[in-house]
């Protein structure tokens, strides 16, 4: 796909084969000896309003799609494409100086509130740093949208003056969240959000960025490890394995219909509970293989149950299945193997039978 | 049922320069060999400190047993009050480790980088056992192959960093396994770990369990975890069981506001609601309620809860609950014993 190819309207975002290779340096002179391949030719797209989860296993390269949008990386090769104002911009080659009017449209929410808030800072001052670095306002106005979004985040204004400290994880996770959103983003990127709340308040949160995209009309790319999570919060889902998409598709697809054998053990190797028992889990044998040197042709097939020769030599391109062009899957056996879905359809039966 | 340890109303206290901390205030269970018992609560519940107040590995300075006992019944011979011995003396030296074991949730930090994994594990052996160095580490071999490490040999004269994380909590199983213990306490084995190696991990701890009718303690803050391979279950709050009931009770027909409330916030997979969080926040340790300590968070409080802390009612042979809405039922003190 060439820059000038069109772009749908609804799209706020559009990535054309990233990559990020980080150089493995060794020896005295620091010489590269190789390259860890956290991401490997990945293209996709984020529409406007909707919530795509990122989902694998650690080392999947999630995280580092994630830092690239935001431009905490540069990416190695690749195009980002994210529409402002003023039409489309390539995010991926921008300087330093003509990043400053696209971070403000794109913000990042962090996994660990304990360590993303400054600890020296108050609560107010945390909320109000991006207000200030982007000359927002007067003294006075910052200080009333800051109260303001300390009651839209449910912590109320009175939270001002305190300190991280004195917050319980929840709390301060709910100041990243006022943090992120203070200068009004479009996109917002949520790298883990909850994977540190108590189960308690990892629902508060999660009903919280519902809400709050709700009525502002947010996009959010959702990165998170634990598949029910993403499940609750995603429209659509993206998985991937080392550095690579391996599917993607609306969420209700991935768990009824996953095309991706790598999707099918992930969904199989999570808890389940159908009545009067949890079901033994799939185990997946094995460890990701190393980033330095994947695998060749799929990167999946050294774990894959239903691996051919193909999948040793051929790298499979993603492709959106003949029949559904809302499903994309990188395999060469999309067409031929069956897969299990995370219900069975027996199971599905009961799960309905007795919730009506 | 043979049962191997019995924990009655437990009380570990801190006693720290800000005043007193009641971690673990007031746990009773027992344990049943070849069985396995979930402890689930969020973090501060005193889930953790139970586990080391049991191994005795707990500060004497910073942390005393106020009150209960921990009856340790060993394969033959009296039952040893763990209460009572001395946590540096040889006594608890010959049980810790050897036969009651325990697994740690960070496989980073509770393996020592400057040795190799099997030396860790020989020290084990070489402590319990009246083996020669060439026994501990055939016997080291041995449990790496039991947990799936591939070429044992080879395997076992690397350090910790040359694992996987994966790989590095295999290693404690394994460790911890050394001596054929006949319970293990496994705290947040998982937490840490991808859900696919999760999977291969208490796929891994069942089958030792099984096959060594091991009795086995599951801590953790996830459900689904204990659903799958618990027996009976209790559910901490802020240092005490509100809930201890059958796996399959605590699942389909839970009576704790609190174990509900965990329930509910729960995302399952095909559910479709909205969830329904529990309101606030766990309070801090120096902030304990009066009365029942869930009462702030509870959408069916009472006025009493805020007044009077609730006992435990028993609902059935296995099931009791401390809440005041299940009053109607006979009151059962564990402070008699």
């Amino acid at each position: 796909m060439t820059p000038t190819e069109a772009v749908g309207a609804d799209v706020i975002l559009e990535v054309r084969d990233l990559r990020l290779h980080f150089p493995i340096k060794a020896g005295l002179l620091k010489k590269t000896v190789g390259y860890v391949k956290a991401v490997d030719g990945v293209s996709f797209s984020v529409y406007a309003g909707e919530t795509l989860g990122l989902v694998g296993e650690s080392g999947s390269g999630k995280t580092t799609i994630g830092r690239c949008i935001v431009r905490l990386y540069k990416p190695t090769t690749g195009i980002m494409r994210f529409r402002t104002k003023a039409g489309l911009v390539n995010i991926a080659e921008l300087d330093k100086r003509e990043l400053q009017p696209i971070r403000r449209d794109i913000q990042m929410l962090f996994q660990d509130p304990n360590s993303s808030l400054n600890a020296r800072m108050r609560v107010g001052d945390i909320i109000a740093e991006p207000l200030d670095i982007h000359a927002i306002g007067t003294a006075a106005e910052r200080r009333t949208r800051v109260e303001d979004l300390l009651e839209h985040v449910g912590l109320g204004a009175e939270m001002y003056n305190r300190f991280p400290h004195q917050l319980s994880g929840g709390q301060r996770q709910r100041v990243g969240v006022a943090r992120a959103l203070s200068i009004e983003p479009r996109l917002v990127i949520c790298d883990e959000p909850v994977s540190a709340l108590d189960v308690s308040v990892q629902a508060q949160v999660l009903n919280l960025l519902s809400d709050l995209q709700e009525e502002l009309g947010l996009t959010y790319v959702f990165i998170a490890h634990d598949l029910s999570v993403v499940e609750y919060i995603s429209d659509r889902v993206m998985v991937m394995y080392l550095g690579k998409l391996m599917e993607t598709a609306p969420t209700r697809k991935i768990f009824e219909r996953p095309t991706h054998p790598y999707t099918e053990a992930l969904l199989n190797s999570i808890p389940k509970r159908i009545r009067g028992g949890h079901r033994k889990r799939y185990v997946l044998a094995g460890d990701i293989p190393s980033p330095v040197n994947p695998p060749s042709g799929c990167v999946f097939h050294t774990r894959c149950q239903y691996a051919k020769d193909i999948c040793k030599t051929e790298t499979p391109p993603l492709q959106p299945l003949p029949d559904d062009p809302e499903t994309s899957v990188a395999c060469h056996l999309a067409e031929e193997v069956t897969l299990q879905p995370y219900y069975t359809a027996e199971e599905r039966r009961v799960l309905e039978a007795d919730r009506a | 049922m043979d049962t191997v340890l019995e924990v009655r109303n437990l009380k570990t206290y801190f006693y720290i320069e800000q005043g007193v901390i009641r971690a673990v205030d007031g746990v009773s269970f027992s344990l049943q060999a070849g069985k396995t018992l979930g402890i689930v609560g969020e973090s501060g519940c005193g889930k953790s400190v139970t586990s080391r107040t049991i191994m005795r590995l707990l500060s004497p300075t910073l942390a005393r047993i106020v009150a209960g006992s921990i009856k340790y019944y060993p394969a033959d011979g009296a039952p040893v009050e763990l209460t009572q011995v001395d946590p540096s003396g040889d006594q608890i030296r010959d049980i810790r480790g050897n036969e009651i074991a325990m697994i740690f949730q960070e496989p980073m930090t509770s393996l020592n980088p400057v040795y190799t994994i099997g030396q860790q594990i020989m020290e084990a052996i070489l402590l319990h056992q009246d083996v020669s160095k060439e026994r501990a580490r055939a016997r080291a071999i041995d449990v790496l192959r039991l947990v799936g490490i591939p070429l044992p040999e080879q395997r076992v004269d690397q350090y910790p960093h040359e694992f996987s994380g994966g790989m590095r909590q295999r290693a404690m199983i394994a460790m911890a396994l050394s001596c054929n213990p006949r319970i293990l306490i496994a705290d947040e084995p998982t937490t840490a770990l991808d859900v696919t190696i999760e999977a291969q991990i208490l796929e891994l701890i069942q089958q030792i369990q099984h096959d060594n009718n091991m009795a086995l303690i599951m801590i953790t803050h996830d459900l689904n975890v204990i659903g799958e391979v618990a027996d009976h279950v209790i559910v901490m709050y802020l240092g005490q069981v509100v809930e201890s009931a059958p796996v399959d009770d605590i699942f389909e027909n839970p009576k704790h506001p609190y174990t509900q409330g965990l329930l509910n916030s729960l995302p399952m997979i095909g559910r479709g609601d909205r969830l329904e969080p529990i309101i606030g926040s766990v309070p801090g340790p120096h902030e304990r309620p009066r009365g029942c300590s869930f009462a702030p968070r509870c959408p069916h409080v009472m006025d009493r809860c805020r007044a009077e802390m609730p006992p435990s009612f028993v609902l059935g042979p296995a099931s009791d609950v401390a809440c005041w809405l299940y009053d109607e039922t006979i009151e059962v003190s564990h402070d008699a014993n």
